[in-house]
């Protein structure tokens, strides 16, 4: 029982990975089995060989004379640059026009928009940028929501039954320290989840379909603008307020509810992103 | 412009942490893209990357290990490819990879020490196996055999369970180790019938040695 406990652990009791328990007991036994040494032996050689066959190259040396003339031309650390925000209220008309000539009003079907020439200074960029990227890979997702039985006369229930999104929310409950409450739109049905990293922070990648589109969602707790990143006291999101940029030719809203950030992103177009954004119902 | 400005302290503090650094990033980039312009590409971005939040950085922890975070996510991010390619591997692997089939002879065969010119075609061999994985298991077993990171440290860059880094690192290694027999009994380093499988049970046993 201990030889096939070691054959089939044997490379994680060499990384010394196993639960403390199992590890000595395991070692202990490897020092009394002749075929458990031999078993060990080998997977020390080998893995010295894949060491050794991997050591890799130094970098050649204009490599580093490449990095620090891209760092001449690197922002300072902390100071964040100014983006341009397109800044976006789903609310009453109070909120939407704030007095600023530099605005122009564009309006969506119900949803105002305000473009805010001089918004605030907000490096969201690169976190939106990972949000992008995150969907433009298209990773597999580490829990699947099985497709609801087929039944065209029934008519569609809004966002997918409750077991399944109840799965992905177990699914994330000792992965990410936020609760993840999975939005749920009344034309776009969640297929998957899939843990991720924004930045240096753990996020919740939702994966939904839209009509056989692609959209996904971001979770996560770091709000857009952190402290890291955007002076002190500047404007991060307000809460229940919509904004939007566009990255990389997708655009992405943001929406900042219950102290997490949502952003949405999807193979669609800018208005019916924006309007399945300002139509998320993302509380408990 | 730029260049002739006086560096800031912070830039000074950053290229004399970071830079020393720069062939490890090198190598695990050339690794994960097998390519040395996207291995360029990817380091210089890395470092940009971490230069723009080397305020978040603690001072006095691993930047080794910050450093290969980033790289590791920005690769995931970039340059990760298909869905189709893991799960091919997940199913075909997952069987074929029993347990202790691994001959004795073989094993001993591959761990006394190998002459150097055969180590040199071992290697190129290893190189292609690793080639052939599919990037999850390549990135971790990078990290692993190559950087030595702890599991936990990897299930943080990669973002999954340290359960899953165990059972990748496993199938990824026994798929190596197989690779690697199939070779040495190419090269002569141990005989032939050496690599066939144990019996692995008596009638098995039996069968063989009745079909001598």
């Amino acid at each position: 029982m201990s030889c096939e406990l070691v054959r089939r652990h044997v490379g994680a009791l060499v990384d010394g990975e196993l639960d403390p328990t199992s590890q000595i007991e395991l070692e202990r036994h490897v020092d009394a089995c002749a075929p458990c040494q031999e078993l060990v032996e080998f997977e020390v050689a080998t893995r010295q060989l894949v060491h050794e066959a991997l050591a890799a190259p130094a970098a050649p040396a204009h490599l580093s004379e490449r990095v620090r003339f891209a760092l001449d031309r690197a922002p300072t650390p902390g100071v964040a640059p100014r983006e341009p925000w397109v800044r976006a209220w789903p609310v009453a008309p109070r909120h939407a026009v704030p007095a600023a000539a530099a605005m122009s009003l564009i309006v969506l079907g119900g949803l105002k928009l305000g473009v805010a020439e001089d918004g605030p200074a907000v490096n969201a960029a690169s976190m939106l940028e990972d949000v992008v990227e995150l969907h433009s890979a298209g990773l597999p997702a580490d829990v699947q929501v099985p497709e609801p039985p087929a039944a065209s006369s029934v008519p569609r229930v809004a966002g997918p039954p409750a077991p399944a999104r109840q799965r992905v929310v177990q699914y994330f409950r000792d992965k990410v320290t936020f609760p993840v409450r999975p939005a749920v739109f009344d034309d776009a049905r969640l297929v998957g989840a899939r843990l991720s990293n924004v930045r240096e922070r753990r996020a919740a990648a939702l994966y939904y379909d839209v009509d056989g589109r692609r959209m996904t969602v971001v979770v996560t707790d770091a709000p857009v603008g952190e402290a890291q990143e955007a002076p002190e006291g500047s404007a991060g999101l307000g809460a229940g307020s919509l904004q939007y940029q566009d990255v990389r030719g997708y655009p992405v809203p943001v929406r900042r509810e219950a102290g997490l950030t949502y952003a949405f992103t999807g193979d669609l177009a800018r208005e019916e992103l924006l309007r399945l954004a300002a139509s998320a119902r993302v509380s408990p | 412009m730029g260049m002739f400005r006086s560096p800031s302290p912070l830039r000074r503090d950053f290229e004399a942490e970071a830079l020393p650094h720069l062939d490890t990033l090198y190598g695990a980039a050339l690794r994960f893209t097998r390519s040395p312009s996207d291995a360029e590409d990817l380091v210089q971005d890395t470092l940009l990357k971490a230069y723009r939040f080397y305020d978040r950085f603690e001072a006095g922890t691993n930047i080794k290990a910050w450093l290969l975070k980033i790289l590791t996510n920005t690769f995931i991010n970039r340059y990760r490819r298909s869905v189709r390619e893991r799960k091919v591997f997940d199913g075909a692997i997952a069987k074929p990879v029993g347990e202790g089939v691994m001959s004795r002879a073989a094993m001993r065969g591959l761990s006394r020490p190998v002459e150097a010119a055969q180590r040199r075609i071992l290697a190129q061999e290893i190189q292609a196996a690793i080639d052939e994985l599919p990037e999850d298991y390549r990135i971790m077993v990078l990290l692993a055999d190559v950087e030595e990171l702890a599991y936990k440290e990897i299930a943080e860059i990669v973002g999954c369970p340290i359960g899953t880094v165990m059972s990748r690192l496993h199938r990824a290694r026994k798929q190596l180790q197989k690779k690697l027999v199939r070779q040495a009994v190419e090269l002569g380093i141990i005989a032939d019938d050496a690599a066939e499988p144990h019996p692995v049970s008596l009638d098995a046993y039996r069968q063989k040695v009745a079909t001598r």
